[in-house]
């Protein structure tokens, strides 16, 4: 589906030159959702933007199902972390969802449509004629998802997309992602910066760290499907597989671990980690700190 | 309805006050520059609202118009290659320079070049006009906010689109400001470009009936330009209204969001 082959992201050039990373290599399979994870300034966004074909990469390539990503495709949406910058302020919520079809679908009434279908799968049926202003911020990215899944498109990109909302719309919204994805079959590929959100909704949780940045790990996340707030994040395996993950993020060798001490890498503090032990009591964090 | 007649009354009640004012202080006056107002509201009637209707003042709203609407396509097109440009940051110092010599001060070379015309004379108007539309378009273009032009690329839109769709729509409210400056030199210019080797217009009425000593007809022509100015501004503001609602909500709910 998604495939990342050695692809490689600088900015500057000469003396300035900024490698983001070198020789990536990472790939999404269909219907699948994988979580994108790492420090803060790691890459996370510039890789979005070359899967999206807003940049250009260095060296290496982008594909789906073989077509090369030189540019924004058809096939792929990209919702934005900042919906108050990503919707269009002077149109309305219906005139928003079908901006991306107006150059897809002839017939307006088929444009219509599709533009109905897709704010009703996100729930928004009756603010049609309202403007995102007008709307709280959980349903003004409702509204952005609802724009990018009108076209359905085979992959789904989000870059932090639940970053500027409270917890209870977060997790409404990761529900619906995930529903979307069962509904529509899209593949789907999230850029998050909580652990919870990344092994609760991920098939696969990709962890990207250093300078340049490279796959320091994916963690497959073998939890049951369909996902459950309650059920699913109290499980056994949920806390272990986010107490690896945050591990990992955190560049924390296993020798590290067993000799007791603490190194968080530099840029990590924007990582949830506070939050993270403090809902379920990791193991060894403990140990630690008695 | 009544809301309606508060607004107006809201509006008007202190020009009205001013009339009334007026109509009684210039009561009997002699003075040969400020004759009584009803005088000159006589003149008024018999001039705009019925003799120079069809031959001086629709000549000048015609020009008024054409030359702004020329002025302004000219400014918004301009406007907007120069904001997507890479050289909007070399060319503008020479622009504002444009904008600052007063449009009156060409007349004489529009003249020499043109001849006496109403081209000529819309020419004038819309070289004034052009100015404030196109710095500010400029900017508005210049100033979209970046994810804008993602998430136009990002719906692979046609450049058509993304140009008329999403940059356009999000530089308005600076261009329409723009245009609300131009408004105002497009009417001053109207009236200068009159006011020179003239035959006819409200400009020339003034002329004409200072150099004759006619007084009530000078002021009647002033009244009415400054009714025109006022109209023009009201349907302005009706257009800013309409077409910025957007813009003016989006402002008012972040005002109270921060508040
Ligand atoms: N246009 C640019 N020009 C130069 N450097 C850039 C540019 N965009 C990003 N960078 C740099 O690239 C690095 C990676 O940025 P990026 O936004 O991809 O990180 P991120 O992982 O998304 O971070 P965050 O989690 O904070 O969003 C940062 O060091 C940043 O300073
Ligand atoms: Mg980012």
């Amino acid at each position: 589906m998604l495939k990342i082959s050695r692809l490689s992201m600088s900015y500057g050039s000469d003396s300035q030159l900024k490698v983001i990373f070198r020789d990536l290599d990472c790939s999404v399979e269909k219907g699948e959702v994988v979580c994108l994870v790492g420090p803060s300034g790691v890459g996370k966004s510039t890789l979005m933007r070359c899967i999206a074909g807003l940049s250009k990469p260095v060296a290496g390539k982008v594909e789906l199902d073989g077509t090369l990503v030189d540019r924004p495709l058809r096939d792929v949406s990209l919702v934005f972390q900042d919906y108050s910058r990503s919707l269009m302020p002077w149109l309305k919520v219906i005139g928003n969802v079908t901006l991306p079809l107006l150059n897809r679908i002839a017939s307006k009434q088929e444009r219509l449509a599709a533009a109905h279908a897709a704010i009703e799968a996100v729930g928004l049926r009756g603010n049609e004629d309202k403007y995102p202003w007008q709307l709280s911020g959980g349903m003004q990215q409702r509204v952005a998802i609802a724009r990018a899944i009108a076209c359905k498109p085979r992959l789904l990109l989000m870059d932090e997309p639940f970053a500027s909302v409270d917890a209870q719309t977060r997790a409404d919204l990761e529900d619906l992602t995930l529903r979307l994805r069962d509904q529509f079959g899209m593949s789907v590929l999230v850029v998050t910066h909580d652990i919870d959100e990344s092994v609760y909704m991920s098939d696969r949780v990709v962890v990207l760290r250093g300078s340049p940045a490279e796959v320091v790990e994916t963690v497959d996340i073998p939890l049951p499907v369909p996902r459950d707030q309650i059920s699913t994040k109290t499980e056994p395996r949920f806390a272990e597989l986010r107490a690896h993950i945050l591990r990992q993020i955190r560049g924390e060798t296993e020798l590290q671990k067993t000799s007791g001490r603490v190194g968080p890498v530099a840029g990590s503090a924007e990582l949830n980690v506070a939050r993270a032990s403090s809902i379920t009591a990791i193991p060894d964090q403990i140990q630690r700190q008695a | 309805m009544n809301k309606w007649l508060r607004e107006i009354v809201a509006e008007l009640w202190l020009p009205c006050l001013v009339v009334l004012f007026w109509w009684f202080t210039s009561r009997g006056s002699q003075s040969l520059h400020f004759p009584p107002l009803s005088v000159i509201l006589e003149r008024f009637g018999q001039d705009w609202l019925f003799a120079r209707f069809w031959t001086d003042l629709l000549p000048s709203l015609r020009n008024f118009g054409f030359g702004l609407l020329i002025g302004a396509m000219i400014g918004a097109a301009a406007g907007t290659a120069l904001g997507l440009s890479r050289v909007a940051r070399h060319v503008l110092p020479l622009l504002e320079v444009m904008r600052a010599i007063p449009v009156i001060a060409l007349i004489p070379l529009i003249i020499m070049m043109l001849g006496t015309s109403d081209i000529e004379k819309i020419a004038i108007i819309a070289f004034g006009s052009i100015w404030p539309v196109l710095l500010n378009t400029t900017e508005g273009v210049r100033n979209i906010d970046p994810t804008l032009r993602d998430v136009g690329r990002s719906l692979t839109l046609d450049r058509g689109s993304v140009l008329f769709r999403v940059i356009l729509p999000a530089a308005s409210p600076q261009i329409v400001a723009g245009l609300r400056l131009s408004v105002s030199i497009a009417l001053v210019a109207t009236v200068g470009s009159e006011l020179f080797a003239s035959t006819r217009g409200i400009g020339y009425v003034i002329l004409s009936a200072t150099q004759g000593w006619d007084m009530p007809q000078m002021w009647a022509a002033l009244l009415m330009l400054g009714i025109v100015g006022y109209a023009l501004n009201g349907l302005m503001t009706l257009f800013e209204r309409r077409a910025l609602r957007w813009h003016w909500g989006r402002a008012a709910i972040n005002r109270a969001a921060t508040r």
